[in-house]
């Protein structure tokens, strides 16, 4: 982390090894963010690409006044919720499930895990995107990202206290939810 | 469950996020309260069960294709293709760039191929051209002989097993000549050939008749295998004089308008190194030995020039490409060291740089390959303070940056340069300023070239040369800050009197033709010139590149101390009478020739090197996804710190 402002000066002057170091280095976790905002991984695949582009594009519109990450994630979300509202009206799991006849996230396969622990992981998501998305955003950061409640506000543009109230209600919100998965655990 | 004084406490609890008297008061208050209690277990449960989800991964081409993407955004900005700033690998990058040997890098990073481009047909038909025009430009009563050792040569010589990556005969190249007498020693004249076995074999960096030489380059470390005399006595074109028997290869790529305007002719003059063959593109070569086989009705020569033209053509039609430059030059092992510098130096048009032979010897390996690289850093980027954890808001792409707007000194249109950088000393080092300054003064010196002739660019470059705006890393901040803003006032008049006196200079051209004049008719004096070698060698130090600062060091001049901005004079010249209705033409100076190059008695006679630099003009190619790449491994967060009641 520490020589990301090198790298951002390189990228910007026309060294796109540099930028890539950049995309090696938040992929996967700005992707594992974004997936359970927008619920579907070929979306969020689409929209950390997309982001990144940006990114590379306005590179010279970043400032250095907060961490790239910070920056990068903003675009992303801001991607998200233009995606979004071009979206169909969000249905529920069920509904969707009739529609497509596929889970909005496709599980894949993965031999190589646990089946319970599949499917317990699928429930989890299930009930996350039946939350709101004022809701669902504050906890992805917070729990996905590790956030600070002053990150999240400065990234989604909130004061703290709402932020903190948001958290609050999406846990509870989430915790009805999953109230079987969670028994089943305890 | 009485009421907290926010219910939002348990959740800010969870995260550690209440301060310290809040926090006590939540304990206080939560003792007696089980409901409150079972409440947090179930939040920790649901934070613990979203932390512990299988983490989404993306796949390992991820970055390239963003890349890749980004690139195309870039270059398609326009509507329109435009000269690549940003360089494709039509091959799929090379990404961290080639190591010293050449081989893959062992944990590649995505990028573009700033490195090696390995276009095998291409380049192997090159260096066969190559090797012919050599063999036919030199004098010999029998070409076909030369030919045949060219053609053998090609057929037998064999790369080590440890030979770096780099452009090879495929069978194709090799198929294109005749082979002829097998007589001939099978790597007299290959150029790679000789140079890979030399280095293969381990040889010990010499110099002539066994003293060791330092030089990062190399150039006259390898030593060739002993040919044998040739046969029929006929000279061998790789054959020096002196008591070294060097080549060297370079493979360079410009911008397409570089080579328009004859870029690489004017580094060499630039350099005082003399062009021993003209420049003509390849193509003009196979025209010249076109016309000497309708001469001489030498049936064997024509086969295989026709046949290597037949290879240029089939791969510029199969590329689109302009058929390369050739330059075969002579010059000493530091004037090639210049002219390596000059061009790794130049991030505007020149886009790669392959030297081959490749390293197998370690002094060779710090200028094996010049790519792009070697980051050059933007000037806008401030640094942010320490633990500032500040949010930067998505703003809207702001307004290009560089606009053309009318020069004030006249009717030329000059580029605005963007922003300077704010000079803040307590935010901004030293080092960050010096770089932005040579930024500027490199982008000022770039929008002057766009627009001016051709055949006042190699002046007006030498007078911007003088134009350093580089101040001692010793010195206090405000001195350095002042030392920068005063170098830049100063490029600023001084582009503003150059560009009139080009003006002058333009307006007064004969009708018949522009002959450079022995002296530049733009002089710019100073208090204290600047050495250009000793320059390179700081930016080079600044850029944490030992072996170019090496080569600049080596000349031998004292790092200089500039304790304020250099006082300029810029000295106008007459202006010529113009010619009877004289008309300004578009004529490249003509090209230094062994007879001009200016006599170097004050220096001890160098050993002098034969050098083959192959001039390609870039060209944005057809999207190709690259293949296979293995990112470094991906940063994930760590899990939220719930502490625990």
């Amino acid at each position: 982390m520490s020589d990301e402002p090198q790298l951002i000066r390189a990228s910007l002057a026309g060294d796109s090894a540099s930028f890539g170091r950049l995309v090696c280095r938040y992929q996967d976790r700005l992707y594992h963010t974004v997936v359970h905002v927008v619920g579907s991984r070929e979306d969020a695949r689409d929209l950390v690409q997309d982001a990144f582009v940006q990114a590379f594009l306005r590179l010279e519109s970043f400032q250095g006044a907060s961490a790239f990450y910070t920056w990068l994630y903003r675009i992303a979300l801001n991607l998200s919720l233009s995606w979004k509202r071009k979206q169909r009206p969000i249905q529920s799991v069920d509904q969707a499930r009739e529609v497509s006849g596929s889970e909005p996230i496709d599980q894949g396969a993965r031999p190589e895990q646990n089946l319970d622990q599949d499917e317990r992981a699928g429930q989890v998501r299930r009930a996350l995107a039946q939350l709101s998305d004022e809701h669902r955003q504050v906890l992805v950061l917070r729990e996905m990202e590790g956030a600070s409640y002053e990150t999240i506000a400065a990234m989604l543009e909130l004061p703290i206290g709402t932020v903190r109230s948001r958290l609050h209600r999406a846990r509870l919100e989430l915790r009805d939810q999953l109230r079987e998965v969670l028994q089943e655990k305890g | 469950m009485s009421e907290l004084p926010n219910d939002t406490w348990i959740s800010a609890y969870l995260d550690g996020e209440l301060t310290a008297a809040e926090r006590a008061e939540f304990e206080r208050w939560l003792v007696g309260q089980p409901d409150a209690q079972r409440l947090l277990e179930e939040l920790r449960a649901v934070s613990q069960t979203l932390q512990n989800l299988p983490r989404e991964t993306l796949e390992p081409d991820f970055a390239r294709r963003v890349l890749h993407q980004a690139e195309l955004s870039v270059l398609l900005a326009d509507g329109k293709p435009r000269d690549a700033v940003l360089p494709f690998s039509p091959d799929g990058p090379s990404l961290a760039g080639n190591s010293p040997d050449g081989s893959a890098a062992a944990a590649p990073s995505p990028g573009v191929d700033w490195g090696r481009w390995s276009r095998p047909l291409l380049w192997s038909s090159l260096a066969a051209a190559a090797a012919l025009l050599i063999a036919f430009l030199t004098p010999s009563t029998e070409p076909h002989s030369s030919l045949a050792r060219n053609t053998q040569t090609f057929e037998v010589a064999e790369a080590p097993a440890d030979a770096p990556e780099s452009f090879d005969v495929d069978a194709d190249g090799a198929s294109a000549f005749a082979p002829r007498a097998a007589s001939a020693p099978p790597d007299h004249l290959a150029k790679e050939g000789m140079l890979r076995k030399g280095a293969a074999e381990g040889a010990m960096p010499r110099m002539g008749r066994g003293a060791v030489h330092e030089s990062p380059l190399g150039v006259n470390s390898v030593e060739l295998q002993a040919a044998p005399a040739p046969a029929d006595g006929e000279a061998d074109p790789f054959e020096d004089a002196g008591p070294l028997s060097q080549n060297l290869v370079v493979f360079c790529e410009v911008t397409p308008r570089a080579a328009q305007e004859n870029y690489f002719a004017q580094v060499l003059t630039r350099n005082q190194v003399a062009v021993e063959s003209g420049r003509s593109p390849a193509r003009e070569f196979a025209a010249q030995a076109a016309e000497v086989r309708d001469e001489s009705g030498q049936e064997n020569l024509e086969r295989p020039l026709a046949e290597t033209s037949a290879v240029q053509a089939g791969a510029e039609g199969a590329s689109g490409m302009e058929p390369p430059a050739v330059y075969i030059v002579e010059a000493s092992p530091q004037q090639l060291e210049n002219v390596l510098a000059e061009l790794q130096n130049d991030h505007t048009d020149v886009l790669t740089v392959n030297v081959d032979p490749a390293p197998q010897v370690p002094a060779q390996q710090e200028l094996t390959n010049f790519g792009r690289g070697y980051a050059e850093p933007a000037a806008q980027v401030a640094v942010p303070a320490a633990g500032a954890d500040a949010v930067q808001s998505y703003a809207e792409p702001a307004p290009a940056a560089a606009s053309t707007a009318p020069s004030p000194a006249g009717n030329i249109p000059v580029a605005q340069s963007p922003p300077a950088p704010p000079l803040n000393a307590s935010e901004v080092p030293i080092q960050l300023r010096m770089e932005s300054a040579n930024r500027l003064r490199g982008r000022a010196q770039n929008q002057i070239r766009s627009q001016i002739p051709v055949k006042d660019q190699q002046r007006l470059y030498s007078a911007l040369e003088d134009l350093s705006t580089e101040v001692p890393a010793e010195a206090p901040d405000e001195a350095a800050a002042a030392g920068v803003r005063a170098n830049r006032s100063v490029n600023a008049r001084a582009r503003q009197i150059e560009l009139e006196q080009l003006r002058q200079i333009a307006g007064a051209l004969p009708a018949e033709g522009y002959q450079a004049p022995a002296t530049p008719e733009l002089t710019v004096t100073q208090d204290q010139p600047p050495d250009r070698a000793a320059n390179i060698a700081k930016s080079a130090r600044s850029r944490g590149e030992p072996a170019a600062a090496a080569a600049g060091a080596a000349v031998g001049q004292p790092d200089r101390r500039f304790a304020k901005p250099w006082q300029y004079q810029v000295e106008s010249q007459p202006a010529r009478a113009p010619a009877p209705g004289a008309q300004q033409q578009a004529v490249a100076p003509p090209l230094p020739t062994s007879a001009d190059a200016p006599a170097e008695e004050s220096r001890p006679q160098e050993p002098r090197v034969k050098a083959v630099f192959v001039i390609q003009a870039a060209q944005v190619p057809a999207v190709n996804l690259p293949a296979d790449q293995t990112p470094a491994p991906n940063e994930a967060p760590a899990p939220a710190a719930t502490p625990s009641p």
